[in-house]
């Protein structure tokens, strides 16, 4: 009796274990089996460099360049990043080398917090409280890249506030003694040993939330702008992620519009792997090698 | 004999409860002192009360004076009072940059800008902790790529640059293996000339090797202080002769 | 403290104030403008009024996202869990183990639109599903699949390693072991792992835009219905413009109040077994 529950048991963890892990392949081949008749079609050189998006022939023909919604996904990921590095930085160097345990325990949640916000909500506020105040500053409809950047950046900071605090506290717990034990004060020791002996794995941490950030849709949709344009700072622009979303609804099935759009999603995903895995090969050889 | 450091009814507690009770002592200078007892009995504590690191640890509260060279280390500011009292840690804990950026990180902070001021700094420094000979070659490779005994030892070099009176060591051998372990000691021995040195340590033999004072706390309380040779090889209290002939510890 | 260590100071200080006060400008905000619109009609009446929204309340998007919701965190928590329990207690070599990491993290990466692309061509379309909660609840599922197995793989190797060998020493079966010991031990952490795992389904609008949420949908009957859902509805609600404004901060509400009250369980429930794991 116990060896037929256990055996069933043990069937059970291995199928649903083999049942996730198969997920991948199964986004990555229904994903790709849109995306690939495009290039029947359309060049590849053409559809990651051409700027010219006009899905629907209304008498000039059609054209599939997605390069500004590249452009425009790196512009606001980045944008939002930097932003993000300026605050979470400067709070992790708190959270590690000021806070106590107990101001630590306490505040970290409430900065997970900011993690399950809903995307949508973000893009909300960003509407009703960052729109009025670019538009204030002459931006015409208060739509802009920055703007999105902010909205960004406010959603990448729990990410990077914890990853790189963690850093930052096992660095100190290392660094932070002997330095003031040769009567360094505390935040000399912060500024000068803790930041630059993190620095490697912040660097990490901010990659893998550039990933996130290029992935997310609603609330860069919503205060980008979305326009077919270049990106400028204080110009709209639109993601990859925003045109998915925006034009899936209208786009007729096994069209080349369709196929354009899983395309420009199969490429979104096959830049975030390489992204991930790049950064986690990266992270274990420095393991290996002993780093921190 | 000059005394380094007098200690004068040295108490002091974690969150109300009572780690050290009413230490009264004398460290002479150009000696090493080796303070032992059982886990637990203070040892770490004292040694951090010298240079008034215990206020780093939160909830930490002490009381009673420590006199260096006859002044009050309570009125010596703070950062004048960490250089004249260099601290080695048990684990080592080099900068994760390079050997020479270790070196020169505290002789900068203090306003010593001239590179060869910095370089003839860390050239004796390196030499005196005898560790010069073998680094010399790359002084700019990683800390963090030396084997253990030689981040010990560039802990030690990293203290002695800010030219201390006294050096303090808490277990500085206790993650080494037994030959980075001999190395130090031979260290210790030839830097007391220069240095007075106080070292808590676990190992008896250890301290019976380089100790020329031997201070025994135990439960937070001084026990037994005197010359080494009278306290490791005579003691005269009960707890001392049973933790020295391995009854706890 | 030399100049450096001052500018440090003062750049922390700023940066968790200001990371303190964005987090409490966020609630308070939505909160104070979402708040009078909240009552019981408007969490019990389907939406009504010339534009619809305008007007009425938001009850075929609550009962939707709970549809959404439960079946997300049952399709994705099952096989999290059981791929947690794997690596922590079965997984006996290290190459695989780093594998199906890997892979893990790789899933974690997909951005959310692109699981809606995907669940569109595979359930839609070709499982002739058509766009119905399952559709969409299938991405929702593989996005909170590597999220919820993180949590649960943290709770499982927090476990102190004696628990699990002592009831193997006793000759106890894997399965005994894990019903028994391991998920016993650490219920609360798989708890809050799957509530906030659930909270993240809930908020997520990209990937069910165009697999099973219809605007203004009623209450689902069944899983192959298509639904409404609270974000895609804060969503309509927003484009709409000016005059569903005050419906759009009450639904903005509803959902804050959902974050913070999951939020507020967990966190009180780590406190108190924080406590307990120190008294041990």
């Amino acid at each position: 009796m116990a060896k037929t529950a256990n055996r069933f048991f043990m069937l059970l963890i291995g199928s649903l274990t083999v049942l996730a892990i198969l997920s991948l392949a199964f986004v990555i081949w229904f994903v790709a089996k849109e995306a690939l008749p495009l290039f029947r079609e359309v060049s590849p050189a053409a559809f990651f460099l051409g700027t010219r998006w006009m899905p629907v022939d209304f008498g000039n023909g059609m054209s599939f360049g997605i390069f500004n919604f590249i452009m425009g996904t790196l512009a606001v990921s980045l944008t939002g990043m930097i932003l993000a590095l300026l605050v979470g930085l400067g709070a992790s160097l708190y959270l590690s080398c000021a806070a106590t345990q107990r101001v630590r325990t306490l505040l970290y949640p409430v900065i997970d917090l900011l993690a399950g916000i809903p995307s949508v909500v973000y893009g909300f506020v960003g509407l009703m409280v960052l729109k009025p105040v670019f538009i204030r500053a002459g931006v015409k409809t208060g739509l802009c890249v920055l703007a999105a950047g902010i909205v960004l950046a406010v959603m990448l900071l729990p990410y990077l506030i914890s990853a790189s605090s963690e850093t930052m506290l096992k660095a100190r717990a290392r660094c932070l003694p002997p330095a003031m034990a040769l009567g360094i004060s505390r935040w000399d020791a912060a500024a000068g040993i803790v930041l630059p002996a993190s620095a490697r794995n912040i660097l990490m941490s901010a990659g893998l939330a550039v990933g996130r950030a290029m992935g997310e849709t609603m609330a860069v949709m919503m205060v980008m702008g979305n326009a077919n344009l270049f990106p400028k700072l204080l110009g709209k622009g639109e993601s990859i992620a925003a045109l998915i979303a925006l034009e899936m609804g209208t786009a007729v099935a096994d069209s080349t519009h369709y196929h354009a759009l899983y395309a420009a999603g199969f490429a979104l995903m096959i830049l975030l792997f390489v992204i991930n895995l790049g950064i986690s090969a990266l992270r274990s050889r420095l393991l290996r090698r002993g780093g921190i | 004999m000059d005394t380094a450091l007098r200690i004068e009814n040295l108490s002091a507690s974690y969150d109300g409860k009572s780690a050290l009770e009413g230490v009264s002592l004398e460290i002479p200078k150009n000696r090493i002192t080796a303070v032992i007892g059982p886990s637990g009995c203070g040892k770490s504590t004292f040694l951090r009360c010298l240079n008034r690191f215990l206020q780093e640890d939160p909830g930490a509260q002490m009381s009673g004076s420590v006199e260096l060279f006859g002044e009050d280390t309570a009125k010596i500011p703070l950062e004048l009072l960490r250089r004249k009292i260099g601290m080695v840690f048990q684990i080592p804990s080099p900068f994760p940059f390079s050997i020479y950026r270790n070196m020169t990180y505290a002789p900068r902070y203090y306003g010593i800008r001239d590179r060869k001021k910095l370089d003839a700094l860390v050239e004796e420094k390196l030499k005196l902790a005898g560790l010069y000979d073998e680094v010399k070659d790359d002084l700019n490779r990683s800390a963090m790529k030396l084997s253990g005994g030689q981040q010990q030892r560039l802990c030690i070099a990293r203290a002695l640059t800010v030219d201390p009176d006294v050096l303090l060591l808490d277990e500085p051998c206790s993650a080494l293996d037994v030959r980075s372990s001999a190395v130090i000691e031979e260290l210790l021995t030839s830097l007391k000339q220069r240095y007075t040195i106080v070292i808590v340590t676990h190992n008896i033999p250890q301290a019976r090797r380089i100790a020329d004072e031997a201070v025994f706390l135990f439960n937070g309380r001084l026990t037994e202080w005197g010359s080494a040779e009278q306290v490791l090889r005579e003691p005269t209290q009960t707890e001392t002769r049973e933790f020295l002939s391995g009854v706890f510890g | 403290m030399r100049i450096r260590g001052l500018l440090a100071r003062i750049w922390a200080g700023l940066s968790i104030l200001l990371v303190l006060a964005v987090i409490l400008f966020l609630f308070v905000f939505i909160f104070l403008r979402g708040g009078s619109v909240i009552t019981w009609d408007f969490l019990s009446q389907p939406p009504s009024g010339a534009v619809l929204g305008e007007e009425g309340g938001i009850l075929p998007a609550i009962t939707g996202s709970l549809a959404f919701t439960l079946t997300a965190t049952v399709l994705g928590g099952l096989p999290a869990i059981a791929t947690a329990l794997y690596l922590v207690f079965f997984c006996k070599s290290r190459r695989l183990g780093s594998l199906i990491h890997t892979i893990l993290q790789c899933i974690s990466g997909i951005p959310s639109i692109v699981l809606g692309l995907f669940a569109y061509s595979f359930f839609v379309r070709d499982l002739n599903w058509g766009r119905c909660v399952l559709s969409a609840s299938m991405a929702l599922a593989i996005m909170i699949l590597p999220f919820i197995e993180i949590h649960a793989e943290k709770a499982f190797r927090e476990i102190p390693r004696g628990f699990v060998e002592s009831s193997q020493a006793l000759g106890c079966a894997p399965y005994y072991t894990v019903f028994h010991v391991v998920l016993p031990s650490c219920r609360g952490e798989l708890i809050s792992g799957i509530l906030l795992g659930a909270c993240y389904a809930m908020g997520a609008t990209a990937p069910m835009i165009f697999t099973g949420a219809v605007a203004f949908a009623t209450s689902p009957k069944s899983l192959m219905q298509p639904a409404m859902a609270l974000p895609l509805h804060l969503y309509l609600l927003i484009a709409q413009g000016t005059t569903s404004l005050d419906r759009a901060y009450g639904t903005a509400f509803v959902m804050m109040a959902l974050i913070l009250v999951s939020n507020l369980l967990v966190m009180i429930y780590t406190e108190r077994s924080h406590r307990r794991w120190i008294q041990r």
